[in-house]
């Protein structure tokens, strides 16, 4: 009877834990596929919404004020990593609902091109930002807008606490002060599988290119 | 409980490994499809953002 119960007592502590296994498999795997379809999803949207003219009395592709005004957890832009082979949708807003499936972009940072810092966070998992230790100096990464694409180039690629709010700021080096470069920012998880650090990847920005001239050799095709 | 389980499943030995592999691909697939997802926003593990005050 004793010797039952005990033996009962440890299978449920089996059993607990590869259901904690399981559930480490799922946070890391399981969310590939939810990220992919999500981000077919916001692919289509941005298409849609790109196809609106530039602002009347405008230049043909240029801007257009109300259309290219961000809408919380819609896509903003595109960004592509050549290194990690990936591209994502980023949408506007870094809540837990925004960067679930897809890369989000702080809503109080810059856009792409524009003096001061493109910033933006996304989950540490494999769909997403899961390899992006492996960034190194020079390596490119290229931002899309409706109106253009914007070609940066890694600078600094380091590991800070979450409290280190300044990499976000659009001028990092000097909170508060007026920016003068033009910068891109990603923030992820670091380590793997835990949160307690923030690798940051910063970049800046190499050379701007209109939607016209079609894509950056970078890119590749 | 496994020994439990293993003596109620009919059919011998066949049946047996067919019913333990059904029953474990269930439970799988319950966590996997209706636990985790309903779990996981629950559990701290997400936030990548830096902003300082946030647990």
């Amino acid at each position: 009877m004793i010797r039952t119960a005990i033996r009962g007592f440890g299978e449920l502590l089996i059993t607990l834990g590869l259901i904690v296994l399981l559930f480490a498999a799922y946070e890391v795997y399981g969310k590939s596929f939810q990220v992919n379809a999500e981000q077919g999803r916001l692919d289509n949207a941005l298409d849609e919404r790109w196809k609106v003219p530039a602002a009347p009395g405008g230049a043909p592709g240029g801007a257009n004020p109300v259309a290219d005004k961000p809408i919380p957890g819609a896509g903003v832009a595109r960004l592509y990593i050549p290194r990690l082979g990936k591209q994502w949708v980023v949408v506007e807003g870094v809540g837990l609902k925004d960067i679930k499936l897809a890369p989000g972009h702080y809503p109080e940072s810059q856009m792409p091109g524009e003096v001061g810092n493109f910033a933006i966070a996304g989950h540490r998992m494999p769909s997403v930002f899961w390899n992006l230790d492996r960034m190194e100096n020079g390596d490119t990464i290229v931002a899309e807008t409706r109106t253009g694409w914007f070609v940066y180039k890694v600078a600094k690629v380091h590991i800070i606490r979450p409290s280190q709010v300044s990499v976000k700021a659009a001028n990092p080096d000097q909170p508060g002060t007026r920016p003068t470069r033009k910068l891109l920012t990603i923030t992820t998880c670091n380590p793997k599988w835990d949160n307690y650090q923030r690798l940051v990847v910063q970049a800046e920005l190499d050379r701007a290119q209109p939607k016209t001239a079609g894509r950056p050799a970078e890119l590749g095709e | 409980m496994y020994s439990w389980i293993w003596h109620k499943l009919p059919g011998g030995l066949p049946g047996r490994l067919i019913g333990s592999l059904l029953l474990i691909a269930g439970t799988v697939a319950l966590l996997w499809f209706v636990v985790f997802p309903w779990a996981e926003p629950i559990l701290p593990f997400n936030d990548v953002t830096v902003d300082g005050g946030a647990p």
